[in-house]
């Protein structure tokens, strides 16, 4: 079973799209939380901190602003799972 | 008749100058261009920002949220988006024209102005208007954490009372060749008819209320970026047909000076001609 779904991180200067994501970790306002496939429908604020990605390949780090972030995994439309980051600065780690 | 050196000197200082309306032109078509690619990568940011208010809007109670709160308009509040530097044809004056009309119309002493861009500041200030912030100097380097600092004054202003609606003048790009005048109002937000009305049943973490609050100045001021980037692009667009128009003038005066040139030119060798053949005549007698 495909255990991976997509990450959108969307600011106005830049934007991102990933596909395979396995699992994200996020900076909410009440602690950091992780995002696996068929995560609960949330809306969640986001504060400054950093965003990892897991990928079926590969790790990434970004360090971001405040922001929502939008966990869509409605299985009654024919979306495909969605995670979207709306932050207003987003900046890639260099490990 | 001026003498040919003079002529000459005129040609060419308009063929200079010919080349700097040129290379301004061509300056400002790049900036167009970098303009718009900003604008098309805001749009995503903007619409998903827009699509979230829509969908938590009709599940929460209007009256917990500050900047959609509707109330009697005693004071106004006017962002007047110019640009700092002249050389763009109408493109300012369109602009101050609109907001002195709708100035007049509210009360003068009613209006609160912010002033982005030097032109407007200027203006306003040297009127006595209340000009209550001015910005300028940033469109060099605009991103959008000056937009976000903009937007945070007129925010501040509405929430606090000062103003009771803020409106916004400024022109947004239509094509190289033309903009559009626009007056919008950027507060109190009104959402009412893009309420998407589909239950999504969604958690919210803090809360809804908590989300909106932190969406809807997001949402301010993304549309100041975007209003921005209209007017920079409108500025630059303007600039280039102001230059193109110039550079065709220069082109024109250097053909009559040109012509000019060479009538004197002809002129210079009649005379010396009959210089020589009068002074030949008297030789042969």
């Amino acid at each position: 079973m495909n255990k991976s779904f997509q990450l959108d991180i969307v600011t106005p200067t830049k934007s991102f799209t990933f596909d395979n994501i396995v699992y994200v970790e996020c900076p909410g306002t009440e602690g950091y939380f992780g995002v696996l496939k068929n995560h609960t429908n949330s809306i969640i604020d986001l504060k400054e901190g950093i965003i990892s990605v897991k990928t079926e390949d590969s790790n990434l780090k970004f360090t971001c602003s405040s922001g929502i972030a939008d966990i869509n995994s409605d299985s009654s439309d024919d979306l495909p799972d969605k995670v979207l980051l709306l932050v207003e600065n987003v900046q890639e780690l260099q490990e | 008749m001026a003498n040919l050196k003079d002529i000459q000197q005129r040609i060419k200082s308009v063929g200079s100058l010919q080349k700097v309306t040129k290379a301004m032109k061509m300056v400002a078509a790049a900036k167009v261009k970098k303009a718009q690619e900003k604008m098309e990568i805001s749009r995503p940011y903007s619409k998903n920002v827009q699509d979230l208010i829509c969908r938590i809007l009709p599940e929460i109670s209007s009256s917990n949220v500050d900047l959609i709160e509707k109330r009697e308009i005693k004071n106004k509040g006017l962002i007047v988006i110019t640009s700092d530097r002249g050389f763009a044809g109408s493109f300012n004056s369109s602009v101050i024209r609109l907001a002195e009309k709708e100035i007049e119309n509210f009360g003068k002493e009613k209006v609160q102005l912010f002033c982005l861009g030097k032109k407007s500041s200027e203006y306003f200030s040297n009127r006595k208007y209340k000009v209550k912030e001015s910005f300028y100097d940033f469109w060099k380097d605009m991103n959008f954490s000056t937009a976000s600092d903009i937007a945070n004054v007129f925010i501040n202003s509405f929430t606090s009372g000062e103003v009771d609606e803020v409106n916004v003048i400024y022109n947004r790009f239509k094509n190289l060749g033309s903009q559009d005048l626009m007056m919008e109002k950027v507060l109190p937000i009104d959402f009412t008819k893009d309420y998407n009305v589909k239950n999504y049943n969604y958690d919210y973490e803090p809360s809804r209320e908590s989300t909106i609050q932190t969406l809807m100045p997001k949402h301010i001021k993304v549309q100041m970026w975007q209003q921005m980037l209209e007017s920079y692009s409108s500025e630059e667009a303007a600039r280039m047909i102001a230059m193109d128009n110039a550079t065709e003038n220069a082109k024109e005066i250097i053909k009559e000076l040109k012509l000019e040139f060479n009538k004197a030119r002809q002129a210079a060798i009649t005379t010396e001609m009959l210089e020589i053949v009068g002074g030949a005549e008297a030789l042969a007698d």
